[in-house]
């Protein structure tokens, strides 16, 4: 009896191993494995976009933005631009967080700077015959005046 | 005859919502001690997610201890003074850690009025910058103490399971401290 409970107990915590970290490779073989996808890009990329969007009015017509490498007090300018369009994108090194500033100036005539931040970044997935697949996660910041 | 009948019910709820077990739920409060729910702050598209743990301190007061935290689990837009003319509009995410008392007033064996009253400390974090300076404007973060203040009315589903709705206010800095509160967990 305490020999039945003693591999129980063994059984039981084996499972728990599995479940807890990720029982996959246990009993996946290479057959099991999935075939990587036909539009794989296989190079890890080293560019990614930055999608900005922004407020244009007849108060704003031109909006004046800066793209800075990670929080914009660490002084690190990537860009300067004046957006005369709702929106722009940007390609930029990937693996970076960026933040955005654009100012507006408001019917009262007060001014205001919106800031927002995003990082962009390159996801790897595996597949059969050692093959990894890299996917860019552009960044998207939101500098629309509220 | 009938303003007389209205009279007593307002002043003895147990006619609205029933008899009530007091030695019961005093019981009840003394051998379970620990209460936890998730629990949702929200004000129109403003909503907090969080977790309260409550544990009985005295079971015949109804009285409890509690320790909340609470965040918005997405960016909104704030608007931050930065001069007297000069804002800052930031990608905010706001979080709320506080302790304080919990009392029950049970009404009957399913019902109960709580008022929850405490302090702690509410703060932010801000996409793209910490507390930069730009144009020379400095942006000064909207954290610090708080008060938290509950109230409302709690259903007993189970032996273990209950609801909470109700107000809850603290002082949110960059928007409105005024909330409706729902709440769903356990005693044990």
């Amino acid at each position: 009896m305490t020999n039945r409970r003693w591999k129980g107990g063994v059984l039981t915590a084996l499972i728990a191993a599995a479940v807890f970290f990720g029982c996959e490779s246990w009993w996946q073989s290479d057959e099991d494995c999935i075939t990587a996808p036909g539009d794989c890009v296989d190079v890890r990329p080293t560019e990614g976009q930055l999608v900005v969007r922004s407020s244009i009015n007849s108060r704003n017509p031109a909006v004046p933005v800066w793209v800075f490498r990670g929080d914009f007090e660490n002084g690190d300018l990537v860009l300067m631009d004046t957006l005369t369009t709702a929106g722009t994108t940007y390609v930029l090194p990937a693996d970076q967080d960026y933040s955005v500033l654009a100012l507006y100036i408001r019917s009262d005539g007060d001014t205001v700077v919106a800031v927002d931040g995003d990082g962009i970044g390159v996801d790897e997935d595996d597949y059969c015959g050692g093959v990894t697949c890299y996917t860019v996660e552009h960044a998207e910041v939101d500098v629309r005046l509220n | 005859m009938k303003r007389w009948l209205l009279l007593l019910a307002l002043t003895q709820p147990a006619m609205l919502f029933g008899q009530f077990d007091r030695g019961g739920a005093m019981t009840y409060e003394s051998r379970h001690r620990h209460s936890a729910l998730v629990e949702v702050p929200f004000l129109d598209h403003d909503v907090s997610i969080g977790a309260f743990y409550r544990y009985s301190i005295s079971g015949e007061r109804f009285l409890g201890l509690f320790g909340t935290f609470h965040a918005r689990p997405y960016a909104r837009a704030v608007l931050v003074q930065a001069g007297s003319h000069f804002y800052f509009q930031l990608q905010e995410y706001r979080f709320l850690l506080a302790a304080g008392l919990d009392k029950k007033f049970w009404i009957n064996n399913r019902w109960d009025v709580f008022l929850t009253a405490g302090a702690g400390l509410t703060f932010v974090d801000y996409r793209g910058t910490g507390e930069g300076t730009f144009l020379g404007h400095k942006i000064e973060k909207k954290e610090g103490l708080t008060p938290l203040v509950r109230g409302g009315l709690s259903y007993k589903f189970s032996r273990y399971v209950f609801v909470r709705f109700g107000y809850q206010y603290s002082d949110a800095r960059t928007s409105d401290g005024h909330r409706v509160y729902v709440g769903v967990g356990g005693q044990l």
